[in-house]
């Protein structure tokens, strides 16, 4: 089974975040890692190779620090990858990505499963997957917390809200998007790390690709929202403070 | 200027920072509180290769360096300090079986605790013998083909739990008549000791280790008989940079425990942080951690370049130590009354610190050696 497996680099959420001119962060106090929800994504990979065979090739649009989680991926160990090293896509939107991955993805040739997180932990967009899906002309499925393939014939669990899970029978090529939780990433061993160097990662521009995507949103301005401080003590014994409570959240919060 | 790191550097950092965070620091204040030795902890760090990271990999090791080395075990010092010295004292056993093991001791002994199979022991000191190693009685007397050991080895790390230990023992009576055995897990008359009721480190294991008539065959000599010393003293010189990293993960973790609580804690109407006293305290553990980290970077890379480091590892181990015990004198201070509890990290990184300028070398002992290198300048 040949599983390819989008993978984006996300800053560390632990970061302290500073914006410049409303556009952008400042990266210069930001370390970055592998997209969390894209891990499980690989992991997922993983463990389809090692019962069913196949290889795993990582797909990554970004600057050239990301190379250093294409090889973090590699350590783990995914088999080889192409990065997508672009500018002009680095400051496209969803739909720019979506097409690159697209054209990236075709060039691997015979991909039965393309697997991406559900969303990046950064822009939270949670489109990309799908979009794909739609410019690949292939089924797709969101959420997925639980996956089995017979043949062809993938059984996948999607999460829905309230810890409802819908299972769906879909058949292969297919894009799946992984939400965490769906399995328990390895570390990379150290045996792992010191191999990743010697994987072959191809180094790509859109051009090289054929595509130019233009964006199809404008990004207008960043910014952090206005933290609105309105807590509310309420007094009194445990009694009267819980009907208290629950009147409040009955007739204003109108959450119950 | 900060040394640059290579890839592999920072993802071997980033992976040891994961674990550490994820598989360590939740359980390390319990297992310290009971005296438990973590062995489901230190299994998995075998089996991601953090046994032998000098160890090429045809022996089963991953070749990482000693940067690498150095770098992981900061992350994972900063969560357990006692961790990170079973670790240390690993990789320590691995450096003599690599530089003086035949290719057949190696198969046997190096690749399974490289492999991270078994943890590994060094045991050189004694009851009469601790700075000077060369006052060690332990006796290998040769009889036959082989060597009848009798003797008892003091403070030995790991010494219940690790499946190889590197003894020094004495088979002549000249000062230097020392030899290097492999003594593999098990061996009769080789018998574990008391289990020392230590001040810190208290989810590390320090035994004395008893030989009674405990017979090696003599296949199991490392190197030659005589090279006992230089074996030892080749093996404490990589040891420092283990310890002085060890120290500097630790003066982090003073960093960040401090930094946090002095932002939380108020006092006269404002946060403890605002008052200048304190300030100066989180100056100075700051201006120590890189101090600290940059002369262990420096010992660090002069292995990997395999350049003479016995001078500079002596200074990362003096300095990155007696930094340490400042530090966690002072993150200690910042939390007033509470550090001197057990609900607080900081009370367990004082006692874990005091350690670190007595083993592997006291303090004053590495000065000995800075200024013996200094006087041969
Ligand atoms: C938790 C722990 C783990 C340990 N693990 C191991 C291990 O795995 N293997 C092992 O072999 N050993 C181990 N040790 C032993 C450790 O290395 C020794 O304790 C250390 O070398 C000091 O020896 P000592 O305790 O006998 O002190 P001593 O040598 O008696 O020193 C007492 C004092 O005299 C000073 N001193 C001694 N000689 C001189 C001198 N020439 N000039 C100036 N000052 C001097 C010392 O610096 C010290 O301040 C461990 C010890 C501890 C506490």
């Amino acid at each position: 089974m040949k599983i390819a497996v989008c993978l984006k680099q996300v800053p560390d959420m632990e970061s302290k975040f500073k914006i410049v001119d409303g556009k952008k962060i400042d990266e210069s106090q930001i370390a970055f890692k592998i997209n969390d929800f894209d891990n499980y994504a690989v992991e997922a990979a993983l463990q389809l190779k090692e019962k069913l065979g196949g290889e795993v090739v990582i797909v990554t649009c970004g600057p050239d620090r990301a190379s250093k989680d294409i090889r973090q991926a590699f350590a783990m160990g995914a088999d080889w990858g192409i990065h997508v090293n672009d500018p002009a896509v680095e400051s496209g939107d969803n739909f720019v990505v979506a097409s690159v991955l697209q054209k990236a993805i075709e060039t691997i040739g015979g991909v039965d499963l393309v697997l991406t997180g559900v969303q990046a932990e950064d822009d939270q967009a949670a489109v990309t997957g799908v979009m794909l899906a739609d410019l690949m002309g292939l089924p797709h499925c969101t959420n997925v917390k639980k996956l089995e393939i017979n043949g062809n014939n993938l059984t996948v669990n999607r999460e829905l809200e309230g810890g409802f899970n819908e299972v769906i029978e879909m058949s292969a090529p297919a894009v799946l998007s992984i939400q965490s939780g769906i399995n328990e990433p390895r570390y990379p061993t150290l045996p792992g790390i010191m191999k990743a160097k010697k994987k072959r990662l191809d180094v790509k521009k859109g051009a090289d690709l054929g595509v130019s995507p233009k964006s199809k949103t404008d990004f207008i301005k960043m910014f952090f929202p206005v933290s609105e401080h309105k807590a509310e003590i309420i007094q009194g014994d445990p009694a009267t403070a819980a009907a208290k409570l629950i009147e409040k959240l009955k007739t204003e919060a109108k959450v119950i | 200027m900060k040394p640059l790191l290579t890839q592999e550097q920072m993802m071997i950092r980033e992976m040891a920072h994961e674990f550490a965070r994820t598989e360590i620091e939740p359980f390390a204040q319990e297992y310290n509180l009971k005296g438990e030795f973590p062995e489901a902890i230190i299994g998995k760090l075998g089996r991601l290769g953090l046994f032998g990271m000098m160890v090429p990999e045809r022996y089963g090791g991953s070749e990482a360096g000693a940067v690498s080395y150095s770098l992981a075990l900061q992350e994972i010092a900063y969560s357990c300090a006692s961790v990170a010295v079973t670790l240390s004292v690993t990789n320590l056993t691995a450096e003599p079986l690599l530089n003086f093991a035949t290719e057949a001791q190696k198969e046997k002994f190096l690749r399974p605790l490289a492999s991270g199979e078994h943890i590994g022991a060094f045991a050189l000191t004694e009851l009469e013998a601790g700075s000077d190693p060369s006052a060690l009685k332990t006796s290998a007397v040769k009889r036959g083909g082989r060597y009848i050991v009798n003797g008892a080895k003091q403070f030995i790390t790991n010494g219940a739990y690790a499946g190889v230990i590197i003894l020094i023992a004495r088979t002549s009576p000249e000062k230097n008549g020392l030899t290097a055995f492999i003594v593999p897990k098990g061996a009769r008359g080789l018998k574990v000791g008391k289990d020392e009721k230590k001040m810190g480190l208290n989810a590390s294991n320090t035994v004395e280790i008893l030989f009674e008539d405990c017979e090696l065959p003599e296949d199991l000599v490392l190197g030659k008989e005589g090279m006992g010393l230089k074996i030892a003293l080749s093996a404490l010189d990589s040891g420092r940079i283990g310890i002085a990293s060890q120290a500097v993960g630790m003066i982090r973790a003073c960093l960040h425990e401090a930094l946090e609580y002095s932002k939380e804690r108020k006092q006269f109407g404002k946060a403890i942080i605002k008052h200048q006293s304190i300030r100066n305290m989180l100056a100075d553990i700051a201006v120590d951690y890189e101090a600290a980290g940059l002369l262990v970077l420096n010992a660090a890379s002069l292995k990997d370049d395999r350049k003479s480091l016995s001078m500079e590892a002596s200074m990362a181990k003096l300095f990155a130590t007696e930094a340490l015990n400042r530090c966690a004198y002072k993150a200690l201070q910042v939390f007033g009354g509470y550090g001197y509890t057990k609900d607080y990290k900081i009370e367990r990184i004082y006692r874990d610190a005091r350690v670190t300028t007595i083993y592997e070398g006291t303090s004053e002992i590495q000065r000995m050696v800075i200024a013996r290198e200094l006087e041969k300048m």
